[in-house]
């Protein structure tokens, strides 16, 4: 038997429908590397929000007679080959990161989820139509489907922020999310209450908002939280090979594009921290993703 | 030696300079026979042919196997010597050049070379036939007729005399072809490589290596002295890691100074690193038909905002932006001295005299909250630096400048189609011509290189003039008025020039360092001392 | 079998056709092409003559649809048309670079998957010890580190220590199977750990369920030795769902792979990539996502083969 949630989170399986009966409390006892994660959440959200209160320079303000220079209590992190300072630019690079990532997950995810609903909702050929599409979007890998439209689209800078970049992250995750969203859909559509607002007379935007949707909040929240890891990922990636976030916007995967790493063996810190960044914030939602997976999921929170 | 002279004057005029290990270096010893060098190169060319080529690395993996009709002589950057040419005559009055050809000159295939290959090579890059690319016409619009004497006899007929074209003629990217072959194919060169330069073509395998090996019947004798060539694809911080570990004797191209920095701490004297000035430039331009652009004070006050003298200190310690420079090679024979430049706007020594004076310009014409965008192309980082120097400059002086960073297409179709403000550009010359450098500068209608829309007659006429001007004093100093009216006029503004580092393995020998990313790529006196 | 295969390989003809419709038309929303790109390379000026011609003889200026119609009767005829940049058959640049692709991830899966067997069988062992616990980190680590800069370091690192690096070139499996392997085991590394980081999540959930079945406890309950159960009952039947991710999270594989080559500059399919996508060479662009979705559609077929052939209760049809 092929899971049918499998495709959908990169990192393990969801297995059953969630329930809800007060998970907050087991997750922080029985889930210490999610609640760990969920600490360098917060913590990194924060630090990014307010990093204009926080960052002790301008990230953007060079200082070229302070160029490479080593950690040192004036900069804390070093400085990169403009003289900028690193812990700075690591800071407002948090906040590009949670930008990017945040938006295409919740974009993604969100979209996948009505996309996925409506079609189980509405079934016959809109679904059929619909399913096709999917599977033409799932057989694309996400990197790959991403750099399509990156080249395709080339850049839409809203307050320095690429709209088109976030877009391109965000369409791979719409069918994945969509998957599993109809399955848990169909199995909802099943269920008697369905049936009886139907029988009401309600509106089918209405079922599908009011009584659909929030019973596969769930999956969904784990989906997001899964994805928004990748979305960094993929962000840190895309900037890396010179084709995300441009310069000047500061960003963890920009700082290492480049000659960056030509000045690893003598400036260390300019290829270390960015990385490190990249890292922790990754693997603080992935176990964050995981343990909210387990705590929502009775099967796989008996395994453990 | 030219260059070292070029070099101490730099350094004279006081120019931030590290160190010039001199193009003599090789030329002590003997040099012996064998080996293969190994070098990298960025890119794959898109096809074989010279003459449709803009990219320095396509003419690195084509120039070892073609010769040119003059060339620059090995150890002695500029001077040209004869090529496949044994001697020449220009003649002004004619208005013509005559080449004589060597005789005894044979392609890879066991065929002669004769005056007419010469001349339907040219004929090619002067009209190209349908279904042909010339990279070359604006190099050769002064050319008339193109004529094959006799068997060893070419001569070239001007529409008016210009001393800049024998520099043309010695140009690496005007691979002679064999006349029969093209006969056959006019576009033949696109996809087989055959010529009569050093090395013949073996090999080559798309985004990995290029491979070839010494032609005997190579006209120089004794020459090449390699054995054979292999150049690999490869850019970005693999390049320094590989001469690190002695995969590779080199790049062409250079090193960044970090990447330089690391081989030395590294390699010791295992690696021999030669830099100086390169004729690269790094320009900015306004679109001079969009207003505020086309108010004078506006762009000026930009162009005085710019610490080019501060900012080459600053960026020269960390990138290749190096030398503050105006359209000229710094330090180089047609440049203005530093204390020339010092006079011109945007050059002085006192920057903050030159920044209030601009806030008085803009204040004048009502942009005291000027704010646009700076398109950048998305190409080398270094020019993506290059826009947050800007950027950083023009914030001192209250404008609100915006890097919009867009990948070559873009970029290439606003710097045509002139749908920018304020534009960057690099500029990348095969030699220090001004004639050729001033197409950049000169009105939009004149020469296309020119980005900025401006018509300014005086300009043209200028560049003009120091074309046919054959005294050196009289056409200084028609090359100095050019200048200083193009920086009053502020219409687009050369800041800084590059500087190359190239960093090779101790045993490469006999190749000579030059300003130029383009020159001394066919390695017929290169030799490995292993 | 064979019907079954049958219909798996008819309702993968559709998927390709919308793939192709797909991303033939996502390229060509807006304009740009590689033509300015090539003609623009180092400081070049070309008139608009010329671009127009280039652009004539490339056929870019026929009408989307007309184009569409050629590209489709091409892929017809599995020609994926030519090269903007290099004016050479699709195909043929594709071909040359996909056996390195395809040697970095089947290494990469080796190394996968030789290190998530043992660690993930032991996390499940021993769950919720701290050999468990460090296991996990190890396997989170994986997922977290950004490949392209783990794999830059562990080359720095190789480099320093040793001054060693991959050797250059491109050695022929055939002929020096052993510089091949020394060129792509970094590469490979950097991929794998990432990839292993699943499989040992996969490994080490399907070992505790495993633990749980009715046969593991009937096995103890005959008084046969612990290892022997876990090496004839709970390893055996625990690869199987984690076969089937290597199938899954081909995907990941492939997104990291287009990465990595950049990295250790490998003449692979996923640097041609990027290089198309940097030089807006959109027939090349195109070609490579269609020649990529025929393999993650292969592998995924391959897998579901596998899993069958391994796995007696599944009945294909």
């Amino acid at each position: 038997m092929r899971n049918p949630f499998a495709t959908a989170v990169s990192d393990g399986l969801w297995t059953e429908a969630p329930k809800h009966s007060g998970f907050l409390h087991r997750y922080v006892l029985g889930q210490p590397l999610g609640a760990l994660g969920f600490v360098l959440i917060v913590a990194g959200f924060a630090v990014s929000l307010l990093a204009p209160f926080i960052a002790p320079y301008d990230p953007l303000a060079t200082d070229y007679g302070n160029a490479v220079a080593a950690p040192s209590l004036a900069h804390w992190l070093g400085t990169d080959s403009f003289g900028r300072d690193l812990f700075s630019r690591i800071l407002y690079g948090g906040r590009t990161a949670f930008l990017i990532g945040v938006s295409a997950s919740f974009v993604g995810c969100t979209i996948g989820l009505f996309v996925g609903i409506a079609s189980a909702y509405i079934g016959g050929w809109v679904e059929m139509i619909i399913e096709r599409f999917l599977e033409i979007l799932l057989a694309i890998p996400i990197t790959v489907l991403a750099l399509v439209l990156v080249s395709s689209l080339g850049r839409n800078l809203v307050y320095g922020i690429d709209l088109n970049l976030i877009l391109a992250i965000a369409l791979p995750i719409i069918p994945k999310m969509a998957r599993v969203a109809r399955s848990q859909a169909l199995t909802i559509r099943s269920q008697s209450y369905i049936d009886a607002a139907v029988t009401l007379g309600f509106s089918d935007l209405r079922i599908i908002f009011r009584h659909m949707a929030p019973n596969i909040t769930g999956p969904y929240l784990v989906l997001l939280t899964a994805f928004i890891s990748q979305a960094i990922l993929i962000e840190a990636s895309l900037s890396y090979l010179g084709l995300g976030v441009t310069e000047p916007t500061p960003s963890w995967g920009l700082m290492l594009a480049g000659n960056a790493f030509n000045t690893a063996m003598t400036a260390p810190w300019i290829v270390i921290f960015p990385g490190v960044a990249i890292a922790v914030v990754v693997f603080a939602f992935s176990m964050f993703g995981d343990a909210l997976r387990d705590a929502l999921d009775p099967k796989a929170r008996a395994d453990r | 030696m030219t260059l070292r002279k070029n070099l101490m004057m730099a350094l004279a005029a006081g120019t931030l300079f590290v160190s010039a290990a001199g193009g003599a270096r090789a030329e002590d010893a003997m040099p012996k026979e064998g080996g293969i060098l190994r070098y990298a190169v960025s890119d794959d060319p898109a096809n074989f042919d010279c003459h449709s080529a803009n990219h320095f690395a396509a003419l690195m993996r084509l120039a070892p196997h073609y010769s040119t009709l003059l060339r620059f002589k090995p150890g002695a950057y500029p001077e040209i010597e004869g090529d496949l040419a044994e001697s020449w005559q220009a003649d002004p009055a004619s208005l013509t050049y005559t080449f004589k050809i060597r005789p005894g000159v044979k392609f890879h295939d066991g065929t002669d070379l004769s005056a007419k290959d010469v001349a339907t090579t040219y004929e090619r890059l002067t009209f190209p036939p349908e279904g042909v690319v010339s990279e070359r016409l604006e190099a050769f619009r002064q050319i008339e007729k193109i004529e094959a004497v006799d068997d060893h006899t070419v001569r070239f007929k001007l529409k008016e005399w210009d001393t800049s074209v024998l520099g043309t003629f010695a140009s690496p990217w005007n691979c002679v072809y064999s006349a029969a072959l093209l006969a056959s194919d006019p576009t033949y060169p696109k996809e087989k490589v055959m010529g009569s330069g050093p090395f013949v073509f073996t090999d080559f395998a798309a985004g990995s290596v290029w491979t070839s090996t010494k032609f005997d019947g190579y006209f120089r004798k004794g020459q090449p002295y390699l054995e054979g060539l292999e150049s690999y694809t490869m850019e970005g911080p693999a390049v320094v890691n590989a001469i690190q570990a002695g995969q590779i004797h080199t790049d062409f191209r250079g090193v960044s100074p970090a990447g330089a920095e690391r081989l030395k701490q590294s390699l010791g004297d295992a690696v021999a690193i030669e830099s100086g000035p390169s004729l690269t430039h790094f320009l900015v331009t306004f679109n001079s038909e969009k207003p505020p652009f086309n108010d004078e004070r506006v762009r000026r006050a930009l162009n005085l905002a710019i610490d080019r003298w501060g900012g080459a200190k600053g960026l020269g310690q960390t990138t290749e932006m190096r030398y503050a420079g105006g359209i000229f090679l710094p330090g180089g024979q047609f440049a203005s001295t530093e204390e020339e430049l010092k006079k011109m706007p945007g050059f002085g020594a006192d920057i903050e005299a030159a920044r209030a004076e601009a806030r008085q310009l803009l204040k004048e014409a009502g942009q005291e909250n000027l704010s646009f965008d700076l398109t950048v192309r998305n190409g080398p980082p270094i020019v993506v630096d290059f826009g947050i120097f800007l950027v950083d400059q023009w914030r001192q002086i209250g404008v609100n400048a915006k890097n919009v960073v867009v990948e070559t297409p873009p970029w290439a179709s606003a710097l045509s189609e002139g749908s920018f403000e304020a534009i960057v550009d690099i500029y990348s010359a095969l030699r220090e011509e001004p004639t050729e450098q001033m197409t950049k500068y000169v009105s939009h209608d004149v020469s296309a290189r020119s980005a900025g829309r401006y018509t300014d007659r005086e300009l043209d006429k200028l560049w003009h003039d120091q074309a046919l001007e054959t005294d050196a004093a009289k056409r200084k100093a028609l090359l100095r008025a050019f200048e200083t009216r193009l920086y009053e006029k502020s219409y687009s503004l050369p800041v800084v020039w590059l500087e190359r580092t190239v960093a090779m393995n101790a045993a490469l020998k006999g190749w000579t360092f030059n300003p130029s990313n383009f020159l001394y790529l066919d390695q017929s006196s290169t030799w490995l001392d292993e | 079998m064979i019907r079954y295969l049958r219909n798996r390989l008819l309702l993968a003809i559709p998927t390709l056709l919308g793939v192709a419709t797909l991303i033939f038309f996502m390229l060509n929303v807006l304009p740009g092409d590689t033509v300015e790109t090539m003609l623009r390379a180092e400081g070049g000026n070309p008139s608009v003559e010329l671009v127009a011609a280039e652009r004539a003889r490339l056929g870019l200026d026929r009408p989307l649809i007309v184009q569409y119609g050629d590209f489709l009767a091409g892929l017809a005829t599995l020609d994926l048309g030519q090269s903007h940049w290099t004016g050479k058959p699709v195909i043929e640049e594709v071909m040359l670079r996909l056996p390195i692709t395809l040697q970095v991830a089947v290494l990469s899966m080796i190394v996968a998957i030789a290190v998530a067997v043992p660690l993930g069988t032991i996390a499940g062992l021993y769950q919720g010890s701290a050999i468990d616990y460090a296991i996990r980190i190890f396997a989170i680590g994986g997922i977290a580190l950004p490949s392209f800069w783990f794999g830059m370091i562990i080359a720095l690192v190789m480099l320093w220590s040793f001054n060693w690096l991959p050797p250059l070139g491109s050695p022929s499996l055939m002929t020096d199977p052993m510089r091949l392997l020394q060129q792509l085991i970094l590469p490979a590394i950097a991929v794998g750990y990432r990839y292993s980081a699943i499989l040992i999540r996969m490994m080490r959930s399907s070992v505790i369920d495993a633990l749980h079945e009715d046969y593991v406890r009937t096995a103890r309950a005959k008084g046969l030795r612990v290892a022997r159960i876990v090496w004839r009952h709970v390893v055996p039947n625990s690869l199987l769902p984690t076969i089937t991710m290597i199938g899954l999270e081909f995907a990941l594989l492939i997104g990291s792979l287009v990465v990595i080559e950049q990295v250790f500059s490998l003449n692979g399919i996923g640097r041609l990539f990027i290089e198309a996508v940097s030089r807006s060479d959109f027939i090349v662009i195109q070609g490579i996502v269609i020649v990529l979705t025929v393999i993650f559609i292969t592998v995924n077929l391959l897998v579901d083969l596998a899993y069958a052939a391994i796995d007696p209760r599944i009945e294909l049809g």
